[in-house]
């Protein structure tokens, strides 16, 4: 063929190709960003996917959103029955981050309730500790390296390729991580002890730029009429009366940004003890255990009964 | 604006191309280049406007002087102007790239306490005061007698290579912008043009920037690689930088050729060098040649007697690499370069033959050395790196802590794989119009298209320069 005709072909398969390619992607649409709703997991990069159903598919299935880091990422929503919640925690990840997924998912949904589990990982930091979460990566889900990894991730998963290393279970479609799952041999009672041998605890010190985020955060879901629902999230026991002063000073500075009309709840008070000083509640020295997830969501769930008696009808659904 | 952004690939080459052969089909040449030499400076006032008025200003003052040096008959007059020229371009390049080293450096030595605020490096810098030394030399020599003032100005500008070369010489790319033929726009041309940048592309968003990934995570801990690691990091690091520089020169020279314009070859496969000197005659070519022909060559090259050959050859090689950076780590990388070629040609001497596999073995682990200092950010985070890589000191051997993105490694073992094929100019010569390239083209548009459209992209390490 001559240059014309080569360029001719070359322009019009390029256009085919990429329409195509962009085409297929959006029919796939596995972050329910274009095609509205459907049931929708994360199948790898926990950032990026959440970030991107933070646009459609929390806001427009959801009435209730659970955000924190890793300590909250592996509670199972699906334990409270009565409402229909996502977990937007973020392995890892700190407020600055969390914020981008609650601007779009108060933007666009109709969000009853919030709630935040008030770990120090939270607020030790400001920033983004990664490029996953940004507005390119909109685009990046008609297709991007990102998208082929979450494709591959897809397939290894649904047909239980590596199970140990790539659990097909590991996320469900309300955002829970079952981390636990991908974690092995770890011993909790050997971890909180070996710790608690080095008087090693978290460190609880609070940044200020990420406490003024959090603030923020807060303002902007009582504007939006969403309720607030903190939880300090439970430090095994001998730990926690290792670092008592520095986590209780961590809860005060904390409780300070909080109202009235807001719910707090310390689940590391005496009250509690029982169960934060079984080994048993947590994996390692601090992320839960089914039986502490269990506790925690029980402890929730008690608390929406009472702020929201009445199950939410949805009109959608 | 950089050559692997969005509004680069969508807005700015589609209209600069298509107005400037727009205005030279209608007969209106001027302006095609004066549009030609106004989106070149936007291309660059785009990262920041304010460093638009210096290459201006030297531009215009470098040609109006290059112009009066070819007249000027008294030679200690034209002496006396020539050197005032060339320390004037010194001068400037000397301000934005070495002050702040020299005032550390004179804090360390005399134990002062001179505070001064960091000089912000206007882009390309470097670059375009090499090519007007070039021209300015030129001209004391007499040799630019007649330029137009326009073309010269594109010369400098034109952006495919105004940021990080190829640098060319004015003698090879002005008669370019006076030739008639090249002003209509011609299909070959662009097709091949667009087949080197598609190439360069993903030479450097798919490979080189996989290779960041690896060579950030072992520099950005140089301190406490395992002996696994500083090799892992210091290999990514010589993989990284020849894809990320040969990607950028090769979409500089399709970008060039879609414009009908030819800009020279800076990179020949340079790890398949068998020896140092083979090594320099394939990396970054045009940089080797400005340093023969206007450092090495006046110098007295290898005129005056061996002992002066292996001065010059030192003294070219430490011009080498302070032009690459302000640090002591440059100075040192460019040793080791002049270093490894003074042993060279010491060794050409004994006659010995080495077959061309070991010298392309102790090439590549010499360069890879040197190119532990080009990278570090100290010379204390080079000297660690090359301790772990020779198993000095308290080393460990345990596992990879930088290589834990198992993703990246079909691209990782790509990259090493594509070194030794062949590179985009001698694939650019066999391209042909036929369903094979058509098929490779897509392919390639594909691949940079699902790139481009991730986050992974990063600067062009040679901006820094």
């Amino acid at each position: 063929m001559n240059s014309k005709k080569f360029l001719f072909t070359y322009v019009i398969l390029t256009l085919v190709l990429v329409t195509l390619m962009a085409g297929i992607n959006y029919f796939i649409d596995i972050y329910g960003l274009f095609r509205g709703k459907k049931d929708r997991k994360v199948y790898i990069n926990e950032r990026t996917s959440k970030y991107l159903m933070s646009y459609r598919y929390i806001p427009e299935n959801f009435e209730g959103f659970i955000l924190g880091p890793s300590l909250s990422a592996n509670l199972n929503p699906e334990q409270i029955k009565e409402y229909r919640i996502y977990n937007a925690s973020i392995m890892g990840a700190n407020i600055s981050e969390l914020n981008y997924l609650v601007d779009n998912i108060v933007e666009r949904g109709n969000m009853k309730f919030a709630i935040i589990c008030l770990d120090p990982y939270l607020t030790k930091d400001h920033g983004r500790k990664s490029a996953n979460i940004t507005t390119e990566e909109y685009f990046g889900a008609l297709g991007s390296t990102n998208l082929l990894k979450t494709y591959l991730l897809y397939f290894v998963r649904n047909n239980n390729i590596a199970p140990h290393r790539y659990a097909p279970d590991l996320h469900n479609t309300v955002g829970w991580n079952n981390f636990e799952k991908e974690t092995h041999n770890i011993d909790s009672k050997r971890s909180i002890e070996e710790k608690a041998a080095k008087r090693q605890y978290e460190k609880t010190e609070i940044d200020p730029v990420a406490y003024k985020e959090l603030n923020t955060t807060l303002i902007k879901l009582r504007h939006k009429n969403i309720k607030v629902i903190g939880y300090f999230s439970p430090v095994p026991y001998k730990l926690y009366q290792l670092g008592k002063s520095d986590y209780q000073k961590f809860e005060n500075d904390i409780s300070a940004l909080f109202n009235k009309s807001d719910v707090l709840i310390n689940l590391n008070e005496d009250q509690y003890k029982d169960i934060t000083n079984d080994y048993n509640t947590f994996i390692d020295h601090g992320h839960l255990s089914a039986k502490g997830q269990h506790f925690v969501l029980s402890v929730l769930e008690r608390e929406l009964k009472q702020l929201f008696p009445a199950k939410v009808n949805y009109a959608s659904n | 604006m950089l050559f692997n952004s969005f509004e680069f690939l969508a807005f700015f080459l589609p209209i600069t191309l298509t107005v400037y052969f727009l205005l030279n089909k209608y007969g209106f040449d001027k302006p095609g280049k004066v549009w030609l030499l106004a989106c070149s400076l936007f291309f660059y006032a785009w990262w920041k406007p304010i460093f638009l008025l210096l290459i201006c200003t030297s531009m215009v003052i470098n040609y109006f002087a290059g112009q009066k040096l070819n007249y000027i008959e008294n030679p200690k007059t034209r002496k006396i102007f020539y050197i005032t020229c060339l320390l004037g371009n010194l001068s400037v390049l000397l301000y934005y790239k070495y002050t702040n080293f020299i005032v550390d450096n004179f804090n360390l030595l005399l134990t002062e306490d001179i505070v001064i605020d960091k000089i912000a490096l206007p882009l390309a810098i470097s670059f375009f005061t090499f090519q007007k030394f070039a021209y300015i030399t030129d001209s004391y020599k007499g040799k630019t007698k007649g330029y137009d003032f326009l073309n010269f100005c594109l010369f400098v500008a034109f952006f495919p290579q105004l940021i990080a070369g190829p640098i060319v010489h004015h003698k090879d790319i002005m008669p370019q912008f006076q030739d008639e033929s090249k002003k209509q726009f011609n299909t070959e041309n662009f097709l091949k043009g667009l087949y080197i940048f598609l190439l360069g592309l993903i030479k450097k968003i798919a490979i080189a920037d996989t290779f960041a990934i690896v060579a950030n995570a072992g520099y950005g801990d140089a301190t406490h690689l395992s002996f696994v690691d500083s090799w892992i990091t210091s290999i990514a690091y010589a993989v990284q930088l020849y894809f990320d520089f040969s990607g950028y020169s090769d979409m500089a020279i399709g970008a060039g050729l879609l414009f009908n314009i030819t800009l020279p070859i800076n990179f020949n496969s340079p790890y398949k060098a068998t020896n140092l000197q083979d090594f320099w005659r394939r990396w970054h070519i045009t940089l080797g040649n400005f340093l023969r022909e206007y450092i090495y060559i006046p110098l007295g090259g290898n005129r005056k007697g061996e002992l002066l050959t292996l001065n010059n050859l030192m003294v070219t090689f430490l011009v080498g690499g302070i032009w690459h950076g302000a640090n002591w780590t440059f100075l040192i990388w460019g040793f080791m370069h002049g270093f490894g070629l003074v042993v060279h040609r010491l060794w050409q001497k004994t006659k010995i033959v080495i077959s061309d596999s070991v010298g392309l073995l102790i090439t590549l682990l010499y360069v890879n050395f040197a190119w532990v200092f080009f990278r570090a950010t100290s010379v204390g985070d080079a000297l660690a790196v090359l301790k772990s890589m020779v198993g000095i000191g308290s080393v460990s051997y345990t596992g990879s802590k930088v290589l834990t993105d198992i993703y990246i490694y079909p691209t990782l073992v790509a990259g090493m794989f594509f070194l030794f094929l062949k590179n985009p100019p001698q694939l650019a010569k066999e391209f042909r119009f036929n369903t094979q390239h058509l098929l490779y083209m897509l392919g390639l548009t594909l691949i940079g298209l699902i790139y481009l459209n991730s986050i992974t992209s990063n600067d062009f390490l040679y901006f820094d320069f």
